[in-house]
């Protein structure tokens, strides 16, 4: 078996740290031995559910207490509140035995509510309703000095986590202390939350997130069915398992919020674009923040900004919480079809625009990647066909900034040779574990097979969580100075042993050699120790001697096809070129970009939230009509890691899903020659931008000012 | 983003809609077919004389042959496969994620035939042969196919990945060689949120013993330098 796909090998080979190496708990993940927090299961646990508010607003006007304290198995009722704002806001929770005796308690409680008026959507709101605002400041000018004004409204939709494992926590007392098995992406913090509601020390508390399924943003804080969970372990004192199900995972554990944004723009004749005025609103459910998009990204030149225009807006649903890239998959697609709509009235190639926008010299090199993988010649003219099925070809771009965190890396060396790297940080599923195991073994010089992860536990060394991308840009210069430490010591045993010179020494494959001439094995150079030593890698943050040079930026390009019968889109091909600085493992790596575009791609297709307006239920929380892409509808997809030489681990998890439903946008408006503004791009949406006419093109249009709007 | 209309509504979940656990628990179970549950079944259990014989509402003994371990527990009849496998077997490679058959997540093989283990109960599986993902290989000696899943990395949070070993494993068993499409279709009934399905089409390719998809193209090297 050749172990990798051999079309990401050509074009990746030699680009990574470790190429070859396979992510270390492959194996472990498919065969179902891997034990996710969920997984953690006792017979004597007691069960929590949240009791939840049923419609958008609603006071709750009775409920039977004691009747759910009758239900045999039913040991614990605790009513908190007697309204909720939203579909899934919580009163109180119920705990039992078993989950069928909670399943009873709450039916036996038969909560009666009384339903009352509430907000389903952002355009309840006047302010989103109103035309967009005077321009003011500069952009005015400029805008006004400009050959032609552009104006267009564009939304994205509210879109859900979705993480395989829910969120909640098992939770296993022990006297003084407690075991919390948490499906978090952030081990340290779930020590920091639980705490006041378990009553326990903090460093009583022992976090275990060994196996996460998925988290994307949403599993930073404990929740209210973790702090259920922590109440109702300390008042039993015994293990208690709360974890939500698929409903209210979709109601109640954050989402990506909604936006609109309405733009209005000058431009001259070749496309220069002077100044523009960006009102954004978010559609942040009940919560008062979080709604923000980044637009303008800038990442193109677009003159004068007037764009410090941001609302939130409230209504009646969950609030939103970070998910992957928070703000900037929406804004993208913004600018993105923005661009491609002015570069259509301009009669200028889209990308011939974006190249003279954007002065990135990097992303300059990889747009002609892009186009040549996609094959970007072949692109029709927008609005040239017609005919049921229409080709489009689409570009778009993204970029992440360089965070970090402090992090501690602990280094084992064994008396036979093993090396135990040691991590309190967390594997979501990015390939943390594998990274550190590679950074270790590559740095110190021998083969991945003597390396060993212990990962994601609060004993062990602290890490940041996995968000904002610096999980792994954090932890590698820590990784690197442990495996630095634990060389050198065995270099200095070694030299001293055999009376050389420790600075001509250095490890290579696993043997120790002085030049070309080798001296020690390193399982028997490691013999000579007594016992285990252990060193630790610091990294506080800062630039260091392992700060490196890069950045994460990328280019995406995507062909699709769009049945004009049905409205129908089919994404056929994504090109995505990302760089990430040095990318530590290459298939973990590319998975990060695969994973990012699929998300993306089913973003821009299928996922929103529904409210039923009437009511403020939610009508679609779960996946049989909360629809997420499928293998059948999976795109083919190059991943390109773009290394250019650089040197420093830089951030992957995020940027990747940034240009994804722009360059999809994009490329359905090349198919079918009119914009398609709202995302998802649902059939009833595509048919009806068939029903406008294509967009006028200026350059046929005369040269005095003229408003054309959109 | 003009108002939305007819939207399918989420089945029936609470205008006098009938959720499935709920059916389950109302009516118990009509054991046709399942005399040797009934004689095992404890005293609990009713039989009337003019209609289907009837197991539950209270526990009753419940036998399961798991990855060629036979098990016995008393349980409600209620009780999922997907339930009893995790929570009185101590079998969790199969993962609750949807709980109705949307996800895949839970998939097991019942006579050979890939299910989803949260719509069966535990009882209309007595004494067939159930495989999960833990009984096709393990770390130790894992089955060609999780072999090409790892080396393909073909997860990553890997929460979906034992349904989408079960289920790709069944569909080898009856279609060694299956085609790309076919293995779309196969796994059209698995999500992966993470967004995996290239990975795991060519893990399947190559442990049908077919190469992978997209094989090495003259499109060069991407223009960066190599390292
Ligand atoms: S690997 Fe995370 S859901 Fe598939």
């Amino acid at each position: 078996m050749s172990g990798s796909n051999p079309d990401h090998r050509t074009i990746n080979a030699g680009q990574s740290l470790a190429d070859d190496a396979t992510r270390l708990d492959g194996l472990a993940k498919a065969t179902g031995a891997a034990r996710y927090s969920r997984d953690h299961l006792r017979e004597d646990m007691q069960w929590v559910r949240l009791i939840r508010c049923p419609w958008g607003k609603a006071t709750l006007e009775s409920l039977d207490r004691d009747a759910a304290l009758a239900v045999p198995g039913v040991t614990e009722v605790v009513i908190s509140g007697d309204a909720g704002d939203y579909d899934g806001d919580s009163i109180g929770y119920l705990v039992a035995e078993s989950r069928r005796a909670l399943e009873r308690g709450l039916d036996a409680l038969d909560a009666r509510w009384a339903r009352a008026e509430c907000k389903t959507s952002i355009f309840d709101d006047a302010r989103v309703r109103a035309p967009i605002g005077e321009t003011e400041g500069d952009a005015a000018d400029a805008i006004e000095a400009s050959d032609f004004t552009f104006e267009a409204t564009y939304s994205t939709p509210v879109q859900t986590h979705s993480s395989l494992e829910t969120h909640g926590m098992m939770i296993e007392p022990d006297g003084e202390g407690a075991t919390v098995h948490a499906s978090t992406q952030g081990t340290f913090l779930v020590a920091d939350q639980i705490g006041r509601f378990l009553g326990k020390r903090r460093s009583r508390i022992v976090v275990d997130c060994e196996y996460i399924g998925g988290g994307f943003g949403s599993k930073f804080q404990i929740g209210k069915e973790g702090a259920a969970a922590g109440l109702a372990a300390k008042r039993s004192g015994g293990p208690v398992y709360s974890f939500c199900d698929r409903r209210e995972e979709h109601l109640d554990t954050g989402n990506r919020p909604s936006l609109l944004c309405k733009v209005k723009l000058g431009h001259d004749a070749d496309g220069t674009i002077r100044g523009a005025r960006i009102e954004t609103f978010g559609g942040t459910g009940v919560s008062r923040r979080g709604g923000g998009a980044r637009i303008p990204s800038g990442r193109f030149d677009l003159g004068e900004i007037d764009g410090r225009n941001h609302q939130d807006v409230q209504f009646n649903a969950g609030g939103p919480r970070a998910m992957r890239a928070p703000g900037c998959p929406q804004g993208a697609f913004v600018e993105e079809l923005m661009l491609d709509e002015i570069a259509h009235r301009c009669g200028i190639d889209p990308l011939a625009l974006r190249r003279r926008l954007d002065d990135s010299e990097r992303r300059g090199a990889m747009y002609d990647v892009a186009a040549r993988l996609i094959g970007w010649s072949e692109r029709p003219d927008t609005g040239s066909q017609d005919g049921p099925m229409r080709t489009g070809y689409g570009i778009a771009t993204c970029d992440w900034g360089k965070g970090r965190a402090p992090a501690k890396i602990e280094v084992v060396v064994h008396p036979d040779g093993h090396l135990e790297v040691r991590t309190g940080t967390q594997d979501v599923g990015t390939g943390q574990r594998t990274a550190m195991g590679a950074v270790v073994a590559e740095r110190i010089g021998v083969p991945l097979a003597n390396v060993s992860v212990a990962i994601g536990n609060s004993r062990l060394p602290s890490g940041p969580a996995s968000g904002g991308s610096v999980c792994t840009p954090s932890t590698a210069p820590a990784a690197m100075a442990a495996a630095d430490l634990a060389r050198d010591r065995i270099l200095a045993d070694v030299a001293e042993r055999d009376g050389l010179d420790p600075t001509t020494l250095r490890i290579d494959d696993g043997v120790v050699k002085s030049g070309d001439r080798s001296i020690v094995r390193w399982e028997d150079a490691c013999k000579r120790l007594a016992e285990p030593i252990s060193v630790m890698g610091e990294f506080d943050g800062r630039p260091n001697a392992y700060w490196g040079d890069g950045s994460s930026e990328g280019v995406q390009a995507a062909r699709v096809e769009v049945d004009c019968e049905t409205g129908q889109v089919f994404v056929r091909e994504v090109v995505a070129i990302q760089s990430c600085g040095l990318p530590l493992v290459r298939k973990p790596a590319e998975s990060q970009i695969i994973g990012g575009v699929i998300q993306g791609a089913s973003y821009a297709l299928f996922e929103e939230q529904i409210l039923d307006p009437a009511t403020g239920a939610v009508l679609n929380a779960n996946f049989e009509n909360y629809k997420v892409l499928g293998a059948k509808d999976c795109p083919k997809i190059i991943p390109v890691l773009w290394r250019d030489g650089q040197t420093g681990a830089r951030a992957l998890g995020e940027p990747p899903v940034i240009p994804t439903a722009a360059a999809i946008a994009n490329a359905v408006f090349n198919a079918i020659g009119r914009p398609v503004r709202d995302l998802p791009l649902r059939p009833d949406r595509v048919l009806a931008a068939l029903a406008e006419p294509v967009p006028e093109r200026i350059a046929t249009a005369t040269t005095t000012k003229t408003e054309v709007r959109a | 983003m003009p108002p939305e209309k007819n939207h399918p509504r989420d089945g029936g979940r609470k205008d006098g809609g009938v959720s499935r656990r709920r059916f389950f628990q109302t009516v118990g179970v009509t054991a046709a077919g399942t005399a040797a549950e009934l004689q095992q079944a404890n005293a609990d259990a009713a039989v009337r004389d003019d209609g289907p014989k009837i197991l539950g509402p209270n526990p009753v003994r419940t036998r399961l042959n798991v990855n060629g371990r036979p098990t016995e527990f008393v349980a409600e009849p209620a009780t999922t496969l997907l339930e009893a496998l995790r929570e009185r077997c101590d079998v969790t490679g199969p993962k609750e994620v949807c709980d109705r058959a949307a996800c895949g997540g839970c998939t097991v093989l019942v006579d050979g035939e890939p299910i989803a283990s949260c719509m069966m109960l535990a009882l209309d599986a007595t004494d067939r042969p159930i495989t999960t993902v833990e009984g096709i290989g393990s770390v130790e000696n894992p089955d060609p196919l999780q072999t090409a899943m790892a080396e393909f990395d073909a997860m990553q949070c890997g929460f979906c990945t034992p349904g989408v070993v079960t289920a790709t494993r069944a569909l080898l068993d009856r279609n060694p060689k299956p085609s790309l499409p076919e293995i779309r279709s196969a796994l059209a009934g698995n999500l992966c949120r993470c967004g995996t399905y290239p990975n795991i089409f060519n893990a399947v390719l190559v442990a049908s013993g077919q190469p992978p998809v997209d094989e090495p193209t003259d499109r060069g090297a991407n223009g960066g330098e190599r390292a």
